[in-house]
């Protein structure tokens, strides 16, 4: 979090937590398998921890004005889906959990690129100094914009197959209860995007100018405010590829299709 | 021959729309998008007058397998809706000639356009739910287009139950995909298992908030009168009913159905219809009575609903008669919204009620009385102000026959039955 934008963007979306994440499902794929796993009942425990962290870290995300510190809230929570669906033990849902891993990569490395965006460009950190970024950088608030939708699980963004396969794999799996975990997360979710958003494209800007000064001497400034496309063409580039695996999510090659083969040919 | 004609059609009249606000990208252009709006309804239009119900696009690639087509409902749907939506857009061209933000309310109309047909050609769950929640999210945009107090609490109010129906839709397809083992398209739904209760509650809730059902109608009486009046036609016209669709579409009928079911929507729907009227009469502005007026008319198509799902010889023609009604209820409130706007000029005279206290409907009347002085001032300029209030006003009144016996409409009728107020006096 308090690493610069790209280090703490990779962190978040796949270098760190991804590891951890990574190692629950080789533990419980690889080391005891889901039979045994199930049969030592250490799943319901997984699942518990998982859901539990899903609505923790949503609930502090509410309340952080930091912009990348609500961000981290969000991984905190976000990541957990992979240990959800992990822990519910039927195959779909660990295509949602796998798929997720993926997702919620593209999705949060979008939101840090433009975290950084905005810090470098107009010398941005809180949330309530976004007012009206919208108007001063379109194409970077319109990749955050995709990316938070994703992350609330707007279809047909990636977030929303993760949360597809979850919420199927919960009822075939027979754990209805996670269906209303996934609901509240949603509405969290939505309850923390969704103001950055209306603040971002609804507010006029407040200008500041001892930042605006700043901002230029760093020289990132064109004629108009966006970013310097060195800066906002891989937030663009993710962006894409997190509307990109929702659309064409059944086509080969998108990140669900790859799941699907590898959950389904590891099962009998 | 023909279906092979008509199968592009599909795609464009979904896509137009949805690229329609690429258009706005240029300063210089965007007095000639708004001129021209109109013309993205169009292929949707014309898709629903010619093409037929055998007509089907399937895209194995897109979503998880989308599928498009005329079949069922759709196309009555699409009728209406193209139709509204092409008048709406005809009218914000002259509502909005002077509003320097027209291009901010066009993005969002655009958008709410792409969902609304794209919802209605929508033959599986996945692609549904998209252009269901692409619709619901810009009409926010739409609702808070004013930016006054009572648009954005309105706004507020409105995307908080938007985004709780998404969450229960998505439950409730979440529900039907377990039920049919993976198959997303709609035909399969008639074949899968009997979804349990508590899911189906949650489709109820989920596209009763988008309908005005009885305990979520809340939004509705708020954001239908704060839109501008091109939108609120749209919202209280054709928007509202996606959510009826949603019931038709996906609420388990027959011998899936649940029990208790038919009989909850009966009686929801007839104490919609009696409530939304009583409600109705003691509101002052014209556009908040259209909008109680719409939750009435809501109800009984909820009772026709009941009718539907419980099955039985009664399903032909209740499903007839929904969809006669949905037809005869867009067209008669779009028109009753548009008029307000371009033919009622009378209305700030006859209701005496909204006085010159601050009241968002008489703000909301002098803005009217200007516009259509405006409208008067300069006949040149574009399909101005006339040329709509005299499309508007024949269904209008062919509307208000219809609907006179609900008294929820008096003010309405008195303004026709009194001459209107020249305009010179308004700017006074």
């Amino acid at each position: 979090m308090a690493a610069p934008a790209p280090v703490s963007a990779l962190l978040h979306a796949v270098a760190v937590v991804k590891a951890g994440a990574f190692g629950i499902v080789r533990v419980v794929f690889d080391i005891y398998g889901l039979e045994l796993a199930r049969l030592l009942e250490l799943l319901p425990l997984l699942t518990t921890m998982a859901a539990f962290t899903i609505i923790y870290g949503s609930l502090r995300a509410l309340n952080q004005d930091n912009l990348k510190k609500r961000l981290a809230w969000s991984t905190v929570s976000q990541v957990s889906y992979i240990v959800l669906g992990v822990g519910i033990g039927h195959p779909l849902a660990a295509i949602g959990g796998l798929v997720h891993l993926v997702h919620q990569g593209l999705m949060k490395i979008t939101l840090f690129f433009c975290a950084g965006n905005l810090a470098e460009t107009l010398g941005i950190h809180q949330i309530s100094e976004m007012a009206g970024s919208g108007r001063r950088m379109p194409w970077t608030m319109a990749a955050f914009t995709v990316g938070a939708l994703g992350m609330i699980g707007t279809p047909p963004l990636a977030g929303f197959f993760s949360k597809w396969y979850l919420g199927w794999g919960a009822l075939a799996g027979d754990q209805p209860w996670v269906l209303a975990v996934l609901a509240a997360s949603t509405l969290l979710n939505a309850a923390y995007f969704l103001p950055v958003l209306y603040r971002v494209w609804f507010l006029p800007p407040r200008l500041q100018p001892r930042r605006e000064r700043q901002a230029a001497q760093a020289a990132y400034r064109r004629a108009g405010q966006e970013a310097n496309w060195m800066l906002l063409l891989p937030s663009l580039a993710t962006a894409l590829l997190v509307l990109l695996a929702g659309l064409l999510a059944a086509a080969p090659g998108s990140p669900l299709s790859w799941v699907q083969l590898i959950v389904m040919g590891g099962e009998p | 021959m023909m279906a092979a004609a008509f199968a592009p059609l599909l795609i464009i009249a979904v896509a137009l729309p949805l690229l329609a606000p690429l258009a706005l990208w240029w300063p210089r252009g965007r007095e000639t998008v708004l001129r021209r709006a109109w013309l993205t309804a169009l292929p949707a239009l014309l898709l629903a007058l010619w093409g037929d119900g055998g007509l089907s696009l399937r895209l194995d690639w897109l979503l998880l397998g989308a599928e498009f087509s005329l079949a069922g409902s759709s196309r009555i749907f699409l009728l209406l809706t193209a139709w509204l939506w092409l008048l709406a857009a005809w009218f914000a061209a002259a509502y909005l000639a002077h509003d320097r933000r027209a291009h901010n309310f066009l993005i969002f109309f655009f958008l709410a356009m792409a969902g609304n047909f794209g919802l209605i050609l929508a033959q599986d769950l996945i692609s549904f739910n998209v252009f269901f929640s692409l619709m619901g999210l810009s009409a926010y945009g739409l609702v808070v287009h004013n930016r006054d107090y009572a648009a954005l609490r309105a706004g507020r109010i409105y995307l908080m139950l938007v985004v709780a129906g998404e969450v229960l839709i998505f439950i409730g397809l979440v529900g039907w995909v377990w039920q049919t083992g993976g198959a997303v398209q709609l035909a399969a739904l008639a074949g899968a298992g009997r979804l349990p209760a508590p899911l189906v509650g949650c489709l109820l809730l989920g596209f009763g908030i988008k309908a005005g059902m009885l305990p979520l109608h809340g939004w509705l009486p708020l954001a239908h009168p704060a839109a501008p009046v091109p939108a609120s036609a749209v919202l209280s016209g054709a928007m509202i009913k996606a959510g009826l669709l949603g019931w038709l579409r996906f609420l388990p009928s027959g011998e899936q159905g649940v029990p208790a079911l038919p009989e909850l929507m009966l009686l929801l729907g007839l104490t919609g219809a009696v409530y939304g009227v009583i409600r109705g009469l003691r509101q002052a502005d014209p556009k908040t009575i259209l909008a109680w007026s719409s939750i009435s008319q809501m109800g009984l198509l909820t009772v026709g609903l009941s009718f539907y799902l419980a099955g039985g010889a009664a399903r032909g023609p209740a499903l007839t008669a929904i969809e006669f009604y949905v037809v005869h209820h867009g067209l008669a409130k779009g028109a009753l919204f548009l008029a307000v706007a371009a033919g009622l000029r009378g209305c700030r005279r006859l209701l005496p009620a909204t006085g010159p206290g601050p009241g968002r409907g008489t703000a909301d009347q002098r803005f009217l009385g200007q516009k259509a002085a405006a409208g008067r001032r300069r006949p040149a300029g574009g399909p101005a102000g006339l040329v709509p209030s005299g499309w508007a006003l024949r269904p209008a009144t062919a509307g208000l026959a219809a609907d006179c016996q609900l008294p929820a409409h008096r003010p309405a009728v008195v303004s026709f039955l009194k001459p209107p107020v020249a305009s010179g006096h308004h700017r006074g």
